[in-house]
């Protein structure tokens, strides 16, 4: 056999190009972090920007970069890197590519969740209750979701209970609007509602990042177990992954990321969708492999458009989450268009 | 020698349509049973019953050790099961295909050991896959996929090998392949336990052929004593010319009763 192994010492070993594609997309993920800082209606240098972030530049420079831009900055590469994940898992889950959050209707639940407690100003719109509200709206379409889907569900039954379930949070959060017993904060809620990371403070910073990180941690620990899912549930379960744990964590895990985002962000879509399929071709289409380039490109993605709306000349900023659907719907429907043909088959 | 693999009145049902009923069943190391039996007789579901995959009455001993009570990936490392139908999800190299049969076995790093590389290269080269080793595994061809299939169960070189009909779709020549390599695998000391549809490969290869009809296993033993006129006509229905040529039995199916 060593003549064998010496006859194909490449294959099985990683190319070049796969392993230099996380440190590329960090290394691009920290310049988009860099330019967030710098980029607004006033534009600092790098120089500056490295200067206020380190307190040692001048007093308005300092101001803008910590206390206006850097949670914007946070918050944007931490939603985007959970997002990219919980797209990357639940596509591993569920074996299929046009799997994503927004697909389950979690980002609307979790809306959901967070308006009923900000329109009836129950609690303070800036307290943990928010981000456990979403958490719980996430929780429960998700894993209704799974419900119905069941562990042999065709994707056309995951799409139209993912629909549902959009549609009653959807009507859900309408009529919490409807009932708001004040005006203002309907308006306020409608707006916010879009998604936007303006505006955001390091409180919001605080009370998104530990749901956000709990989520990714739980996303995580199942790689190997979406690469044994490529053979089928059966063959995974007999390779000896425990596929009920693994389903548990995957939705905890994007209820959590989900949730925490809605939360300080409002609905944020598609990025979960087009962050995994931009980086699966460079990972051999391995769902284990994928997961961290997705979670990067997330980051990456989510940070490059809340800068492009700070550059879009408009009379009103352009939410973010207006510009994430505006580009990541149309890609939905060159996937499924593309996809088609499995559409009408078994995801299992 | 305690049986390797051993099964008490194991049953399952789906719903409440009982699928399988009072099965007994010892298999021991170096032994090659091959499961018959009519479509719907319960012959995977057997399998995956005693591939641990599966609830049901009954109990089902590795090692006179309850399945139940071994932990998954133990078991893994001791159970390949192959399933019907050779499908993949995502269009993986063949290699890193094959490569998932070594899960039970990695030791947490994501990169494969050296032990692991030989274990997949060596499981390519019997099954003849090691010139699609690049290949993307969606884009093969139905005998092509089986055999990166069984590759992968290879890989992970089980004491146990469930092999639920290993060679549909596979033409003449790599049925037998496929049927030589498992013979070789149970040669070695494997318990192998593979369901047919070919009653002729059934009892050319078999050290024991389980009968199965109707949830229950019907008949058990040397091909000659299982593949008879009147067992066929009473589970399959129809009517077949047995001979013996070679020292292997050919059965040559007639018509339906």
């Amino acid at each position: 056999m060593d003549a064998l192994t010496a006859a194909r010492p490449d294959l099985l070993k990683r190319g070049a190009a796969s392993r230099l594609l996380v440190p590329g997309l960090a290394a691009l993920v920290v310049v988009l972090f860099l330019l967030s800082l710098g980029v607004g209606p006033v534009v600092l240098p790098l120089r500056a920007v490295i200067d206020g972030l380190f307190g040692t530049g001048d007093e308005a420079a300092r101001l803008i970069v910590r206390e206006i831009r850097l949670p914007r900055a946070i918050l944007a590469v931490a939603i985007g890197f959970s997002l990219g994940l919980a797209g990357a898992s639940l596509q591993g889950l569920l074996r299929n590519p046009l799997a994503s959050p927004s697909l389950f209707g979690a980002p609307s639940a979790a809306a959901f969740g967070a308006v009923l407690v900000i329109a009836f100003g129950v609690f303070d719109a800036l307290s943990y209750f928010l981000p456990i509200a979403a958490m719980l709206g996430a929780l429960l379409s998700v894993g209704l979701l799974l419900l119905i889907a069941g562990p042999r569900a065709s994707l056309l039954v995951i799409i139209l209970a993912g629909l549902a379930i959009s549609s009653l949070a959807g009507a859900a959060t309408s009529l919490a609007l409807n009932l708001a017993p004040n005006p203002f904060a309907a308006l306020e809620i409608a707006f916010w509602l879009l998604g936007s990371l303006e505006d955001r403070s390091m409180q919001h910073v605080m009370i998104a990042l530990p749901f956000i990180v709990a989520g990714s941690v739980l996303l995580f620990v199942d790689g190997a177990a979406f690469r044994a899912l490529t053979l089928g549930e059966d063959a995974a379960a007999s390779l000896g992954i425990r596929l009920n744990r693994v389903r548990l964590r995957v939705v905890l895990g994007v209820a959590l990321a989900v949730g925490g985002g809605v939360a300080v962000a409002g609905t944020i879509g598609f990025v979960g969708l087009v962050a995994p399929h931009l980086v699966r071709p460079f990972v051999r289409h391995d769902p284990a492999r994928l997961m961290w380039p997705a979670a990067l490109a997330g980051a990456a993605l989510l940070t490059a458009a809340d800068i492009l709306v700070r550059i879009i000349p408009a009379q009103n900023e352009i939410k973010v989450g207006v510009v994430t659907a505006l580009i990541g719907a149309p890609l939905f429907i060159v996937l499924v268009f593309r996809h088609r043909r499995g559409l009408t088959g078994e995801v299992g | 020698m305690a049986p390797l693999l051993r099964a008490e009145k194991v049953g399952a049902t789906l719903g409440r349509r009982t699928i399988l009923e009072g099965v007994d069943l010892a298999v021991a190391a170096g032994e090659l049973v091959v499961v018959i039996g009519p479509n719907g007789a319960g012959k995977t579901t057997l399998v995956r019953r005693l591939a641990g995959l599966l609830d049901g009455a009954g109990a089902i001993y590795l090692d006179e050790h309850r399945v139940e009570t071994i932990a998954p990936r133990l078991r893994a490392k001791r159970v390949g099961y192959l399933p019907q139908g050779h499908v993949f999800h995502w269009p993986l190299a063949v290699a890193d295909v094959v490569a998932l049969g070594r899960i039970p076995h990695a030791s947490g790093a994501s990169e494969l050991g050296e032990s692991d590389r030989e274990a997949v290269l060596q499981a390519l080269e019997a099954t003849g896959t090691l010139p699609l080793a690049e290949r993307t595994v969606t884009t093969l061809s139905g005998g092509e996929r089986a055999r990166v299939a069984l590759a992968r169960v290879l890989a992970g070189a089980p004491d146990l090998i469930l092999a639920d009909e290993p060679v549909a779709a596979l033409d003449v020549r790599y049925q037998f392949v496929v049927l030589d390599l498992l013979r070789e695998r149970a040669r070695a000391g494997a318990a192998v336990i593979a369901v047919l549809h070919d009653l002729s490969l059934a009892a050319r290869y078999a050290d024991r052929v389980l009968l199965v009809d109707d949830g229950r296993i019907v008949a058990e033993g040397a091909p000659t004593a299982v593949i008879t006129h009147e067992n066929l006509a009473a589970t399959f229905g129809i009517h077949a010319e047995i001979e013996a040529r070679d020292g292997h039995l050919v059965v040559t199916p007639l018509g339906a009763n």
